[in-house]
């Protein structure tokens, strides 16, 4: 592979070449870019301040933080690689090592997109994390990034690389929660699962109300392996998620679940790409929205099955929940099918909350801010069903009530 | 599944019946456009200044644009200036009864097994007969303007109604709508019109044959429906061409008006000539298709069986603006060989209390590739808007495509949209279940396809739920050995 140099280098110039995209762009058709580009960033590291947010602590993990790009305590690595048997590293300092050199932007090339590009151009740091063949952990780990008040809004373009050993099995959670005035936050994750390997990924992302989150994640599983991918978003001017899932191998297994929270004047945009590639593997996805105030919420999944991917199953389905006059949605459930022997479906709908359903609480003595509440509730809390790490469904259960208190007191 | 591999190779093999090709004398423009032609095929249509003008904008527009090339589908670029925009059967006088109408043409339609006398006397079923570009027979018109239903070639509306072409031309599809519906306006030969009056229940069927015959020669039909308050129509249209090496293209216009409490039934049934199994030729058909619900309580419903053509770019769709309209959008399409069909529906949502329902069925084959593109929207003052979408496909062999890419935009809380879809194959446990009973496996396929586009069969009218039928089971038949 190339240098870091040489990547960058690339990058950079085919953002030069082909530039940020537009609403003409099919892909960013609903996505706003101009408060994200027309603003000037800082791109220096800034020290954590010391009224760290303590919303997103699981109460059981090997938690390693990233604040502005610096570490609070270099020292974490070395610990948690002791316990865990587990590889960590910073990914500047990482330049020679041979798993980053096989695969450092490969599985999201840098020319997938503009955002892509300018993580790779610019990429202040990255983290490496290898969990070696046979390992299974425990506790899952937090990797937590607090996007810091600045005199400056700035923007960090951090990069994970993350690989699984055959028969390994881990809990990754990636939360990012912004604070600061526009501050832009654009990830790049790129995930290898090897044979008969079993993730569970989690991406929180709770806006501040200004800030821009960008994420691009790709993710590519061998033989039988399995991920369990989980988004939750809520708040922020701008959140952007695309992902991308190789089933290269057989009998490997997909299950993506997303829940967007939108408020105030947010958009909160989902886009993700599942190719299935390899004979026998199945998919499910399905991503549920709450919009209110004036927010916009969109999803755009589809599913590619190639030609010889036989034996397929498939699922993708789409629900959004508009509690306001003006919130928006947009749904674009695809699928693209080419081969025959396959089961695809995919679902979406659209609506405001049932007031029969509303009126049957009523009659059995719930008030009606509460019927709705519970019924809010419940719509979202379908997506939380399948997590099984207690501590991460607890922060998630109560940022969903948190989120409803909040609705509740504006009136909307 | 060497049973469906005979079939593959049985529906694959399957010669176009309809090919042939009839040898009338033709009055035909040299291929190439530019303002000259449209001035000469205006002139030629003895057209009023108005239309020309309106032409001569819309050709201006066309120039301005690049073809599209978001759909679904590949082709070789299609060379504009090779294509003839006017051919029309040498004029020998006017015609009074069919018994003038030119043997050899008459003898086309019994081949295609729509004999005119027989649909006349049998079926009840006005004809407005199109040979190319000019209406060669028109019957019933007498007991239709009995009833004060305006039903005629576009041309002659053009004459006898200037005030209602003017009114009602380019209101649903404006010329700056696409690149096609800009080339339409510009270079359209001729089409259909009709028009119901207050509160009439059309008497009949209404129905057009477009067939397309002469080599090189686009066809650019117009049709253009307006139902006034409280009537009712139910519109024909099946189209079938003769064979033809040259890719042949055709970019129809088709506008429906629907004021208060009234509805318009358009249902079409496509069987235009697919390319031989090679993928060499066949008919490009890009037609633009919209109904405008304007007024409260109206109603238009597509109705569209699609087995033909090598590439279809086709999404009929309905502006819902009337309170309490209704859209509705039923199809089946089959693609086989290298057919490709990049095909839906738009339902937007303007009025209150719109509803809408989307129910399209996609057979794919050989290598055929089949696209669902549809788009629903809702506006931001479209309160209580209703859909319902399912788009299911079935796959036959494993090197066709079925793709489905619906739209879904909401900007009203109160509405309630729904889409579903679903693409599999025919399974062999069903295929076993028939055999088991005594079904061959050839009508096993059949009656399973049947089955699945049965939803789109039951809203043909009777006699196009027959020709529909027929035409699956002439696609299917001998596909299982």
């Amino acid at each position: 592979m190339t240098s870091f140099n040489a990547s960058r280098q690339q990058a950079r110039e085919f953002l030069l070449d082909n530039g940020f995209p537009t609403n003409k762009d099919e892909a960013w058709r609903f996505t706003n870019i101009q408060p994200i580009i027309n603003q000037e960033y800082d791109y220096g590291f800034h020290p954590p301040s010391n009224s760290s947010n303590k919303n997103l602590l699981l109460s059981d993990a090997y938690q390693i933080n990233i604040h502005s790009g610096e570490y609070n305590n270099p020292d974490q690595f070395s610990e948690f690689s002791l316990t865990s048997g587990c590889t960590i590293e910073r990914l500047v300092s990482s330049e020679n090592n041979s798993t980053v050199k096989a695969l450092f932007s490969t599985i999201v090339p840098a020319h997938q997109d503009a955002f892509t590009a300018l993580n790779t151009a610019l990429f202040q740091d990255g983290l490496i994390f290898i969990v070696p063949d046979n390992i299974r952990l425990d506790k899952p780990v937090h990797f937590h990034l607090e996007n810091e008040i600045a005199n400056h809004p700035t923007n960090l373009n951090f990069r994970f690389l993350i690989i699984l050993g055959k028969n390994s099995k881990c809990t990754i959670v990636l939360s990012n929660e912004g604070v600061g005035e526009s501050s832009f936050s654009n990830f790049v994750t790129e995930i290898k699962l090897s044979d008969n390997s079993q993730l569970d990924y989690h991406v929180i992302q709770f806006g501040g109300e200004n800030d821009h989150q960008i994420t691009n994640t790709g993710i590519s599983l061998e033989d039988n392996a399995r991920v369990h991918a989980q988004y939750f978003s809520t708040g922020g001017k701008t959140i952007r998620n695309d992902l991308t899932v190789n089933l290269s191998g057989q009998g490997a297994e997909c299950d993506i679940r997303g829940l967007i929270l939108g408020k105030n004047n947010g958009l909160i945009d989902n886009h993700s790409l599942i190719n299935h590639i390899a004979p026998n593997c199945t998919s499910n996805e399905i991503f549920k929205g709450v919009l209110t105030d004036t927010s916009h919420g969109v999803f755009d999944g589809l599913v590619t099955v190639f030609p010889n991917a036989q034996l397929t199953s498939a699922n993708q389905k789409n629900q959004t929940l508009l509690l306001s006059k003006d919130a928006t949605t947009n749904s674009n459930p695809r699928l693209q099918i080419n081969a025959d022997n396959v089961k695809c479906s995919h679902g979406s709908t659209t609506g405001e909350l049932d007031m029969d359903a509303v009126f049957y609480l009523q009659s059995r003595g719930i008030s009606e801010e509460m019927a709705k509440f519970m019924l809010i509730q419940g719509f979202a809390l379908e997506i939380l069903d399948s997590i099984s790490n207690e501590s991460v469904k607890n922060i998630l259960q109560q940022a969903i009530e948190k989120y409803l208190i909040d609705i509740k007191r504006t009136g909307s | 599944m060497t049973d469906n591999l005979k079939i593959i190779e049985r529906i694959t093999q399957q010669e176009y019946k309809f090919g042939f090709v009839t040898d009338i004398e033709q009055d035909t423009f040299p291929p190439g456009l530019d303002e000259d032609v449209v001035r000469r095929l205006s002139q030629i249509k003895q057209e009023p200044d108005w239309l020309l003008l309106w032409r001569l904008k819309a050709y201006r527009h066309w120039k301005s644009l690049t073809e599209p090339d978001w759909a679904k589908v590949m082709y070789s670029p299609i060379d504009y200036q090779s294509i003839s925009y006017y051919s029309a059967p040498k004029k020998k006088k006017e015609l009074e009864s069919l018994d003038e109408v030119d043997p050899e043409l008459l003898d086309t339609y019994n081949k295609l097994g729509i004999p005119l006398e027989e649909q006349k006397l049998l079926s009840g079923v006005a004809v407005d007969a199109i040979f190319d570009s000019v209406s060669v027979a028109t019957t019933f018109k007498d007991e239709l303007a009995k009833a004060g239903i305006i039903f005629c070639s576009f041309s002659e509306a053009v004459k006898v109604h200037p005030e209602l072409i003017k009114k009602y031309l380019g209101s649903v599809v404006p010329i700056t709508d696409n690149y096609f519906a800009a080339l339409n306006s510009a270079v359209f030969s001729d089409g259909s019109f009709c028009y119901i009056p207050k509160g009439v229940r059309s008497p009949m069927e209404l129905s057009t044959y477009f067939r397309i015959n002469a080599s090189n020669t686009g066809q650019f039909e117009r049709t253009l429906i307006v139902a006034d308050e409280g009537s009712y129509v139910s519109y024909l249209e099946g189209c079938t061409a003769p064979m033809r090496d040259e890719n042949q293209l055709h970019a129809a216009v088709v506008e429906l008006v629907a004021l208060d409490d009234a509805e318009i039934k358009y249902s079409t049934v496509q069987n235009w000539y697919p390319g031989d199994k090679e993928g060499k030729g066949g008919i490009y058909n890009f037609v633009t298709k919209r109904g405008a619900c304007r007024g409260r309580n109206s109603k238009i419903s597509w109705t569209q069986v699609e087995t033909g053509s090598a590439i279809t770019w086709k999404y009929p769709s309905v502006l819902l603006q009337g309170d309490h309209s209704i859209g509705e959008f039923y199809s089946v399409a089959l693609t086989n060989n290298y057919q490709q069909a990049d095909t839906g529906t738009k339902m937007i949502h303007i009025g209150n209390d719109t509803r809408s329902t989307i129910i399209s069925k996609g057979i794919s084959a050989g290598k055929g590739q089949q696209t669902y593109r549809g788009a629903v929207k809702v506006m931001k003052n479209a309160a209580h808007a209703r859909n319902y979408s399912q788009c299911d496909s079935i796959l036959i062999g494993d090197k066709c495509g079925a793709h489905t890419f619906p739209y879904i935009d909401v900007r009203n809380p109160s509405a309630q949209v729904e889409h579903e879809a679903t693409t599999s194959s025919i399974g062999e446990d069903q295929l076993f279940y028939c055999n088991q009973r005594g079904i061959s496996a050839e009508n096993a396929v059949s009656m399973i396809v049947n089955g699945f586009c049965k939803d789109v069969f039951n809203e043909l009218p009777m006699e196009f739920a027959v020709e529909a039928q027929k035409l699956m089971e002439v696609s299917l038949e001998g596909s299982v050995g």
